[in-house]
């Protein structure tokens, strides 16, 4: 049941056809057969062999941030699902060299950013704004992946209301029109007819409701 | 305590526009150097997609707030105010700049309406048929009586 999760979860990280590199991790997972189910979240090491680094665990805890931080770099859902993939393809291949856990987030988030900067300097994508609404649209989704993650998404994105609908009409404005609508700052100050220099002060401001939610 | 709270806003900031790409090329390489080694900023990168995403679903679930409807209305009713007081700007400049019509043109067009009322229309005899047209021709009396009614056309309108 855990392998088959597992599984699952690394397909649906990639868009491209099936190569050896998925082939490598579905094997990998198959034969962790014994693998516990329900154990505590921190303790990140292979039941069977506790020297190793229990992937899975790792998986489970990390992907999501992970794959926020390359949406960030690489803005392309695609790419990050490929930057995911070789991420945890490397912590199966170099993770018993890993002792501490406790350094293992650094580690990942290291190895994200190296692959990410890799596949970067091959993918010089172009992307209009509707495509950046629809990777960041597209991570979220990813992320919810029971009812009651996607309960506690739903009941994030209302908080986050609450904090926007307690800004003033002016620096709501901004917010839509740089977050959503993704229009640049100075495009913003040019439609609203109001100095470039207060568009980025509301920004700032907004961002500020936004502190707990990002901080 | 306030130097870090501004700090923290100032790196809050520079993760947001990284994330926004309102970098310049520059400033993303520089920022990108950070992420190299620091994983506090880059769990901040995760952080605030996530929060940038969670803006989107309100946006994309909701309608506009009340408060940004009359906002949007009120900037409406401005620009509308604004065009419209352009384009009477622009009529009345163009019309000031129309040039007024000269009293030597006041004075042209009533000597050739005199000259033609003095013409005896019967003068002229169009020909029956096409074909034999020629160039109408009249002969102009020898009495000048039609000089002496342009003159007198022009002294009347330099009276008044």
């Amino acid at each position: 049941m855990v392998n088959k999760l597992a599984a699952r979860r690394i397909e649906s990280l990639s868009y491209a056809k099936p190569d050896n590199r998925f082939m490598f991790l579905t094997n990998r997972f198959d034969r962790l057969e014994d693998m516990k189910t329900g154990e505590d979240e921190t303790n990140l090491m292979d039941a069977k062999e506790p020297t190793r680094i229990d992937i899975e665990a790792a998986y489970r805890q990390h992907a999501d941030a992970l794959r926020w931080f390359l949406s960030g770099v690489l803005r392309n859902d695609a790419l990050v699902a490929d930057a995911l993939q070789a991420t945890f393809l490397k912590l199966m291949q170099q993770g018993d060299k890993l002792r501490d856990v406790t350094s293992l987030k650094s580690w990942l988030f290291q190895v994200a950013f190296n692959e990410a900067m890799l596949v970067k300097r091959k993918n010089k994508v172009v992307r209009d704004h509707s495509q950046q609404v629809a990777w960041r649209t597209e991570a979220i989704r990813k992320g919810e992946d029971s009812p009651e993650e996607s309960a506690l998404l739903g009941e994030q994105v209302e908080q986050v209301r609450a904090a926007i609908e307690q800004l003033s009409a002016d620096h709501q404005m901004v917010v839509r029109k740089r977050i959503y609508e993704g229009l640049k700052f100075r495009e913003i100050a040019e439609e609203l007819d109001v100095p470039l220099g207060t568009i980025l002060a509301r920004m700032q401001s907004a961002l500020k409701k936004l502190k707990p939610f990002f901080e | 305590m306030n130097n870090n709270n501004s700090n923290q806003d100032e790196q809050s900031w520079d993760v947001f526009r990284y994330v926004a790409e309102e970098m310049t090329p520059d400033e993303e390489q520089r920022f990108e150097q950070l992420l190299e080694s620091d994983q506090a900023l880059r769990e901040q990168v995760a952080s605030m997609v996530s929060t940038m995403a969670m803006v989107d679903q309100v946006h994309a679930t909701s309608k506009v707030s009340p408060a940004i409807a009359k906002r949007a209305a009120k900037l409406r009713v401005r620009r509308l105010i604004v065009s419209v007081a352009a384009l009477v700007a622009i009529a009345t400049l163009a019309i000031n700049l129309m040039p007024a019509p000269s009293q030597a043109d006041a004075e042209t067009e009533s000597v050739a309406m005199a000259w033609a009322e003095s013409l005896e229309t019967d003068e002229f005899e169009l020909p029956e048929q096409e074909d034999s047209f020629e160039f109408a021709s009249f002969e102009i009396e020898s009495d000048d009586d039609w000089i002496a009614d342009v003159v007198a056309a022009v002294n009347e309108n330099n009276v008044n």
